[in-house]
């Protein structure tokens, strides 16, 4: 099939590539057109065409399994040695110097997200501080800290109830992660929080933030096994 | 899931489905760098899970030359779910269909059907020239028909 020639009628009849490429979506549009004219003319291609979309619906109706076991604990420890090995890598190229955008971008994200969780932690820390350390706020902070516990019961609960495949899994750790950002709760507790915390306590807080950052990025970074500078794949 | 259906439609054996599924997920593990972030990211997983597929069945061929027809026999690892339904049966039929292919014909049915991709995005992933993908589509397809008793 040649792109950009308009086939005859006749070139359409005799080769049922053509067909095929126009189920799928894959003819330009004047031989789109000069498919739908011939088809519009000839009863024993609109059948051919029929049976192509039935046969391919009846191909793409096949169930999908689940499979047997988490997969999840075996790619983990796979993943384990990688990166335990990975430092000696890093080490080889000691200027750090990573080849590509896509290198660049994928650090970047790394960043984000090691900064992200990193302050998560350090709200989590300074909304449990403050509420040990505020007698007035106690019993309102240790309830909080008690439904913070049932939370993380649950968030775990879940996790084991949607083991059954990895899959399902991923899903469920991206569904407690939307789960767990819940803005207005998160605010009132933070509000109340911060009301009581003098400002040394702020310095420390911000230094254990700069501190996690750093030493959790670090860590990643060196756990990353051996990025090749290389052409960014075209996926 | 979506990883291990890929698999398993490619080996047709559950267990080596579920190993190669982890290799692919190792395997991504170490590609991040080349995962462009702009793009979905299962997408991209599952054409990396064919490759991986692909790989493991062009190495274990030549050990299991007349095995092989044997070890991809999907009836065998589909025994304890056989039922009498008639969907199931046909589901049946069109695994053990797609599992007679050669390894290459089976990629790009996975691809073009399982994962809807277009012939551009086939030849990309799988590294043929377009008019490859074109003729090995066509001709899996003709052979599938075959031997489903479709008529195309």
């Amino acid at each position: 099939v040649t792109p950009d020639q308009v086939p005859t009628g006749a070139a359409v009849h005799h080769d049922v590539t053509f067909l095929h490429a126009y189920v799928d979506g894959e003819l330009g549009p004047a031989e789109r057109a000069a498919v739908a004219r011939h088809l519009a003319d000839c009863a024993a291609c609109r059948g051919r065409v029929l049976a192509l979309r039935a046969f391919f619906a009846d191909l793409e109706a096949l169930p999908d399994l689940p499979p047997s076991r988490d997969l999840a604990p075996a790619v983990l420890a796979a993943l384990g040695p990688a990166r335990r090995v990975a430092p000696p890598v890093r080490q080889e190229d000691p200027t750090g110097v990573v080849a590509g955008r896509a290198g660049t971008r994928a650090r970047i994200w790394r960043w984000l997200v090691v900064a992200g969780l990193a302050i998560a932690l350090a709200l989590m820390a300074l909304v449990a501080a403050s509420a040990v350390a505020d007698p007035t706020g106690a019993a309102a902070g240790r309830s909080a800290l008690r439904t913070d516990a049932a939370w993380w019961a649950d968030l775990s609960d879940q996790l084991a109830t949607a083991d059954a495949a990895l899959g399902a899994r991923a899903e469920a750790l991206a569904d407690s992660a939307a789960a767990a950002w819940r803005p207005e709760l998160a605010w009132a507790r933070l509000d109340e929080a911060l009301s009581g915390v003098p400002a040394l306590t702020w310095a420390i807080l911000l230094l254990v933030i700069a501190l996690l950052v750093a030493f959790v990025n670090g860590a990643l970074v060196l756990g990353e096994p051996g990025i090749r500078p290389g052409r960014p794949r075209r996926s | 899931v979506a990883v291990f259906n890929t698999c398993y439609r490619l080996v047709g054996d559950a267990r080596e489905a579920e190993d190669l599924t982890q290799e692919a997920f190792v395997r991504a593990y170490g590609k991040l760098d080349q995962f462009d972030a702009a793009r979905p990211f299962e997408p991209w997983l599952r054409r990396l899970a064919v490759n991986v597929c692909l790989n493991q069945l062009a190495r274990a061929r030549p050990a299991l030359a007349d095995l092989d027809e044997r070890s991809v026999d999907p009836a065998a690892a589909l025994r304890p779910l056989e039922a009498a339904s008639l969907r199931r049966e046909r589901a049946e039929a069109v695994r053990a269909a797609v599992l007679a292919l050669p390894p290459h014909y089976r990629a790009v049915i996975e691809l073009r059907h399982y994962q809807g991709l277009s012939y551009a995005d086939i030849a990309a992933t799988l590294g043929l020239p377009l008019s490859d993908v074109k003729s090995h589509l066509f001709r899996a397809r003709q052979a599938l028909a075959v031997r489903l008793g479709a008529a195309p």
